[in-house]
């Protein structure tokens, strides 16, 4: 049996699966029948879970219990900056949950954003098993090349919850090269561009004999195509304020409505010079006379409203560039990920900064699962056609005496790597040691994301300087990192693995997946049963009939009367498929013994 | 596809009459394992008649290997071969053993045979498992000479041939991870100082990634080496690393 293992490409929009089948990848179908699943979540008034399309057509009307753009939130602390933004601008609620750690609500139930990201993945895996045919467990998720170690560790949460074997996280932009490089064979340098929903990604990459390395990778978890959108709801917004002295922000259902078209129009706008966006019935106003959005928004407008957010990612290539140590001339090819990509605007742009057009055949929308389909088929059996040097996105390191951030391990060192640094005490009888280990970019320790404090305790009293600890930092090729204290005199280790001190504790990730297998199993025992009661009435209907055009014995007649009566009964709510088939086998019998006796 | 081991019958034969160097270091038990080579016995069977621990059999194995006078009777030949091609471009072959070796002699051993050395000539011990093919094969050729003495002599304590690694690539890995403190990161790559250009490094550090990056060996059964094996790769990107900014001023 040919084993398979999935790529999915979680996206903070939309997301998407790939598979290798008969050394081919491709990308799979949805339910609705489109290759891109939105990253939507929703909870409808039954209680029924909604994702991808079917959630983003309701969102509208239930805006409070759909939830979207949680890959940005994921894997942050609720006093983050950016989670304080998104509580602001997001209509769903967000909260604190026990470990400092951000929820959403949806129907008054609470949920991690693991458990969201897993509900889209679970809708994912089904999908890919449906069309497959049989069980598929393994497989490899991408993220943004920008991810810290709390959001990778959090993302692989989500795949533990949807029950996926998670093999490998893989950073959306290596994922691209794999998937363009492929089908190249030629030694080059590329830059991966990846401007997606939520994120904008930029990567260096060399491609030598099947081996990709990645020369540097850097990026903003906070520009995408979102915020394009926000440039156009914000443009519509002050339109209508002008003209109605109404604040449409107040009101989450407008705002819902808006946010489509602003996308719908963003999206137009690649194609056409202008749009028009109309909005009726928008707002009512203090006189109780319904009031309409008119406006009409041009290619050049919408260009002038985003040229900022433009020029802010050829800011950050210019930075990939020194990171790699290379030029623009030594650019071979430019593969373009990400919907925003579309945009003529984005493309000149990014034409004219590398001197070079870019890649053709490749679709931005689905190019990254396709990478990881491909990555995680060569894993799974072996191929190992290609090999990825993939690189640490941020600095690692400790705080020191002073506030300072000490690099150990520098950005965009290859990983899996190991880097160590000897410290010593900085106190006369100093016999304890507090880490604080930091990611970031800031010299200044506090303004670094902290991954892990620990005590690295019994260090042999003397005067200061005189103990020397060394601080290793191993980082696996999944990006997790590993850091361990060993005092050089005693040899007495100290190892934590920043992993283990993620959001979610192992017990809450294991009740999470319970949850989300039981609710599955259910769903799919209420899809057995509405098919089984579908099946049923059809026989009901074809005894009714046969009832009553045959003339039957008062004994037979009045079994199958109460047979009906059970069968109508037990339709009306379905939610037992034995007890369904069951009766609907007697009614079977029924009819082929009256059948057979007239 | 098994793999096995030939005798190479010509390069025996030219040492009987032309007295090597080399042959003086074939040991008793290297004697007795080119003995017992018939063909159809595997490693493990070997190990049942032969009164030595697995590692001194494997030591005795790769020895061979090194003098010439076994060789892989492998179904992979041709990629063997391809990444001779490959990597030949920018490197000599570094080790004694493969002049003599000429490619392809040992494809039909028994046409060759004659003599009192006819015993030895039917070989093709099978040395299973063994994954992959010419990393395997050329891994010793990406030793430098002055190493070559060394790694003759080292005697292997982990040899495990039920697991996912071939014999040769466990030798290799516990001989590297053993040394690691010690070699230079010319050393690592398999490269002589002073005689190669940024160029090589860059090819010979591709070689090593594809040897001893950890997701060659994703999920494999590859016991203790697990853990050298990723040392060995951090060192050696180590050493990538600062040759490369060394060569550059």
């Amino acid at each position: 049996m040919t084993e398979y293992a999935l790529g999915i490409d979680l996206g903070t929009t939309n997301s998407c699966v790939a598979i290798v089948e008969n050394g081919k990848p491709m990308i799979i179908a949805n339910k609705s029948g489109y290759l891109t699943t939105p990253s939507i979540v929703a909870i409808a008034e039954s209680g029924k879970r909604l994702i991808g399309q079917l959630a983003k057509r309701q969102a509208i009307t239930n805006a409070t219990n759909t939830v979207y753009s949680t890959k940005r939130l994921i894997g942050r602390s609720i006093g983050d900056p950016e989670v304080q933004e998104c509580m602001n601008t997001l209509p769903f609620e967000i909260v604190e949950g026990p470990h400092e750690d951000v929820r959403v609500k949806m129907k008054d139930k609470l949920y991690s954003l693991p458990e969201i990201s897993a509900m889209i993945l679970s809708e994912l895996h089904q999908v890919a098993e449906d069309y497959i045919g049989e069980p598929i467990n393994q497989a490899i998720i991408t993220v943004p090349a920008y991810f810290n170690d709390a959001q990778r560790q959090a993302t692989i949460d989500a795949g533990k919850i949807a029950g996926l074997d998670v093999m490998r996280i893989i950073n959306e932009p290596t994922a691209a090269a794999i998937a363009y490089g492929t089908q190249t064979k030629k030694r080059q340098t590329i830059a991966v561009f990846d401007l997606g929903g939520g994120t904008f990604d930029i990567s260096i990459l060399a491609i030598d004999d099947g081996v990709f390395n990645v020369l540097s990778t850097t990026g903003d978890t906070f520009l995408g195509g979102e915020d394009f959108d926000n440039r156009i709801i914000e443009h519509l917004v002050l339109l209508f304020a002008r003209e109605h002295n109404i604040d449409l922000r107040e009101d989450p259902m407008a705002m819902q409505r808006l946010k489509i078209a602003a996308e719908k129009a963003k999206c137009d706008l690649s194609q056409l010079p202008s749009v028009e966006i109309n909005l009726p019935f928008i707002q009512t106003s203090s006189d109780g006379t319904a009031l309409h959005l008119n406006a009409i928004l041009t290619r050049d407008e919408f260009e002038n409203l985003v040229i900022d957010l433009v020029k802010r990612t050829l800011k950050i290539c210019q930075v990939a560039l020194m990171d790699a140590n290379v030029t623009q001339n030594d650019i071979d090819e430019v593969v373009l990920v990400g919907g925003m990509t579309r945009m003529p605007l984005v493309q000149m742009a990014v034409s004219e900064f590398f001197h070079t057009n870019p890649a053709k055949n490749i679709n931005p929308d689905e190019v990254v699962a396709i990478g990881a389909a491909i990555q995680a088929d060569e894993l799974l059996h072996q191929g190992m056609q290609h090999i990825l040097l993939d690189v640490t996105p941020l600095d690692l390191g400790i705080a020191v005496h002073g506030g300072n951030f000490f690099v150990i391990t520098p950005k965009n060192t290859t990983i899996p790597c190991s880097n160590s640094t000897v410290f010593t005490t900085s106190f006369d009888n100093q016999t304890s040691l507090k880490i604080v280990v930091l990611q970031g970019e800031h010299t200044v320790a506090n303004d670094n994301q902290v991954l892990a404090e620990f005590t690295f305790s019994g260090i042999r009293p003397a005067p200061a300087g005189e103990v020397d600890v060394e601080i290793t930092f191993d980082v696996d090729a999944d990006g997790i990192v590993n850091v361990t204290a060993r005092d050089l005199e005693t040899q007495k280790e100290h190892v934590v693995s920043i992993s283990r001190s993620s959001n979610l504790t192992q017990e809450e990730i294991d009740r999470m997946f319970k949850e989300n297998a039981d609710y599955l199993a259910s769903e799919k025992l209420g899809e057995e049963a509405r098919n089984v009661a579908a099946h049923l009435k059809n026989d009901v209907q074809a005894l009714r009939t046969l009832v009553q055009t045959h003339s039957l014995p008062d004994s037979i007649s009045s079994y199958v009367l109460t047979l009906i009566k059970k069968a109508t009964s037990a339709m009306e709510s379905p939610d037992d498929p034995q007890m369904l088939k069951v009766l609907s086998n007697d009614i079977e019998n029924a009819i082929h013994l009256i059948e057979e006796s007239a | 596809m098994a793999e096995g081991l030939n005798v190479d019958a010509q390069a025996i034969a030219r040492r009987c009459t032309v007295k090597s160097p080399d042959y003086d270091q074939l040991t008793p038990l290297d004697w007795v394992v080119l003995d017992f080579t018939d063909g159809l016995r595997t490693f493990e069977s070997m190990l049942s008649f032969i009164p030595v621990t697995k590692s001194d059999l494997a030591a005795s194995f790769i020895h061979l290997r090194l003098l010439g006078f076994l060789t892989w009777n492998s179904s992979d030949k041709s990629d063997v071969q391809a990444a001779r091609n490959q990597t030949a471009n920018t490197h000599e072959p570094q080790s004694s053993y493969s002049g003599y070796v000429p490619s392809g002699m040992s494809q039909s051993p028994r046409s060759q045979s004659s003599g009192g050395i006819s015993s030895l000539s039917s070989a093709g011990v099978s040395l299973e498992p063994a994954i992959g093919s010419f990393t395997d094969e050329i891994c010793f050729q990406y030793l430098p000479q002055r190493l070559m003495n060394s790694f003759r002599r080292f005697q292997p304590t982990l040899v495990d041939s039920t697991l996912d690694l071939s014999i040769e690539m466990q030798y290799f890995t516990e001989y590297l991870h053993q040394n690691l403190a010690s070699l230079s990161p010319y050393d690592l790559l398999g490269l002589t100082e002073g005689q190669c250009t940024k160029a090589d490094v860059r090819q010979a550090y591709l070689l090593r990634t594809k040897q001893f990056h950890p997701d060659r060996y994703f999920r494999k059964n590859i016991g203790p080496f697990a853990p050298r094996i990723a040392a060995i790769f951090k060192a050696v990107t180590g050493a990538f690393t600062t040759l490369q900014s060394k060569l550059k001023s």
